[in-house]
């Protein structure tokens, strides 16, 4: 309970004494010696010269200390004026990198569609490539074809070939049929003439 | 042998799920438990000063046998197990103490062939619909709103282990399974896929994860040989990612604009979509099988691995391991208690 309070105090006294309290013992003693050297009368004129001389050291001695002091204070908040901008650019630069690997991750999802796609394509064309060529299986094709025209013709050419023999031969078994009937029937009545057509 | 010792050293965790909010991670482990922790908690500046923080967890056992994967659907988490598919509310996980009871039970057909166990889960909102990945070669639909079976597509000559919708504008779903193939299939025909591929040429291959991302056009599926990509509007293979030899991937997924696969290799490679390797990051687990990445809260967006251990590492910078989480083992949640 009482350790918040302490520290509160020891703050507030170092704030005040600053440099380690010099100022305020300067401050005093210039006071002092001021007041001494008012009151002093029976000094001769050197002596009362050379307590001016050192009370204006003095006092350009706190001038000095305190303008050392305004210094720092000016450059603390210079330095606190940066580091605000510096973190506000990295602030920044963060926001701006985390979109960018956004973007690169989506990029990288596309582009492994894209490969798996161009593999399957790869496979598909080993395949493709094994089978002939299409012009060739055309060519091939329109050859077989014209073959199997000219056999048709063969076929239908010996067709009508074998028709007409199979004619003559119905005609010359007629024919005997008829000689042999005629052979067959004696008489007269047989000498019938011979159809002959 | 002091079981309760052993297990600490002996887990795997299977599937792992996020929580609406992002907020909380749900892993499935062979033991039947479902752990939920709070990535909230583990991220925050709490958890630095304190440590323990991270690993405060709410473990209960979900299943009777090994619990395979999860899903979140909504308010709900879906887990599948080696017996039937359960329905838990997350406001229960991440609110109570103790969860006995799920919210409903879902129980695959009873099947001539095969378990009837849930490999994997995947939910299309559009249609309200739950698919699973079902060891009898089947996917399930189910209708949540009833719980009753919706369709069953059978086209897999084998077990079926990862399902995972196309994408929000489109109500087809993949599947890959044992045979080695990747059906995509239409919810109206349930006899036959509209598309099957064979990634992988040779006997014996399988498929263990596929993953489609957000525009529907690329997949990736992986299992016993490299994880490759596929143009699905083409149906063509344009990527063998170069994984070394031998090694299986059990987990994979699209996470921004890479592709990042797990497996047995003990690490996590992230990979471009025309097959060049990002980064190989090692993880705590020597068989991983799951990777997810959070995207349900950009806050907490953290990459997660699962795999043959009891840690589940997180990775907030997916370059490096961050933590791990343990989940505890049945035994030590006992004596906890």
């Amino acid at each position: 309970m009482a350790g918040p309070l302490e520290e509160e105090v020891i703050r507030k006294r170092l704030l005040v004494e600053g440099d380690g309290g010099s100022d305020d013992r300067r401050i005093m003693s210039l006071v002092k010696t001021f007041i001494r050297w008012c009151g002093a009368t029976q000094l001769s004129q050197e002596e009362r010269e050379a307590t001016y001389q050192k009370m204006l050291f003095t006092l350009a001695q706190c001038e000095f200390s305190f303008k050392k002091t305004e210094a720092v204070m000016e450059m603390n908040k210079r330095e606190m004026d940066r580091y605000e901008q510096l973190y506000r650019d990295i602030e920044t630069s963060i926001r701006d990198t985390q979109q960018r690997i956004a973007s690169y991750r989506d990029e990288l999802k596309r582009s492994k569609v894209i490969q798996r796609h161009r593999q399957e394509y790869d496979a598909l064309a080993k395949v493709i490539q094994q089978h002939p060529e299409r012009q060739q299986t055309e060519r091939r094709m329109g050859r077989s074809e014209a073959r199997l025209a000219r056999l048709m013709e063969t076929r239908a050419l010996l067709e009508g070939q074998l028709g007409q023999r199979r004619r003559q031969f119905h005609l010359l078994f007629h024919s005997l049929h008829q000689l042999q009937a005629c052979l067959s029937s004696p008489g007269p009545e047989g000498d019938v003439a011979m159809d002959t057509s | 042998m002091d079981t309760a010792a052993l297990e600490k050293y002996f887990n795997i965790v299977f599937d792992q799920e996020y929580s609406p909010s992002g907020k909380h991670l749900a892993t499935c482990d062979v033991y039947g438990q479902i752990t939920v922790f709070s990535i909230a908690a583990a991220l925050s500046v709490s958890s630095v000063i304190d440590p323990k923080t991270k690993n405060k967890a709410l473990s209960f056992t979900g299943h009777r046998g090994p619990a395979y994967s999860l899903q979140t659907v909504d308010s709900l988490l879906v887990s599948g197990g080696s017996e039937d598919i359960r329905v838990w509310n997350w406001d229960q996980l991440t609110c109570s103490e103790d969860v006995e009871e799920p919210v409903t039970i879902l129980q695959p057909p009873v099947v001539r062939k095969g378990n009837p166990d849930s490999n994997g889960l995947a939910y299309d909102k559009q249609n309200t619909t739950l698919y699973s990945a079902c060891g009898d070669g089947c996917v399930h639909a189910w209708d949540l709103t009833t719980g009753k079976l919706k369709a069953s597509y059978s086209g897999h000559t084998s077990y079926v282990h990862c399902v995972c919708c196309k994408n929000s504008e489109s109500s087809q779903f993949i599947s890959g399974g044992e045979d080695g193939c990747v059906c995509i299939w239409d919810p109206s025909t349930a006899n036959h896929p509209v598309h099957t591929l064979r990634p992988m040429k040779g006997k014996g291959e399988w498929i263990g994860c596929v993953a489609v991302d957000e525009s529907g056009e690329w997949m990736v599926c992986g299992g016993s040989s490299a994880p490759c990509m596929y143009h699905l509007g083409s149906f063509s293979k344009t990527t063998t990612f170069p994984v070394p030899q031998g090694m299986v991937t059990q987990g994979a997924i699209f996470a921004g604009e890479n592709v990042v696969t797990v497996g047995s290799n003990q690490s996590i490679h992230h990979w471009t979509v025309n097959g060049s390797l990002v980064a190989a990051v090692p993880s705590d687990q020597t068989h991983a099988f799951s990777v997810a990445v959070n995207n349900r809260s950009p806050q907490y967006k953290v990459l997660t691995v699962t795999g043959d251990s009891a840690n589940v590492s997180v990775s907030v910078n997916f370059g490096y391991k961050a933590f791990s989480l343990t989940v505890p083992g049945p035994s030590q949640r006992h004596s906890n208690n």
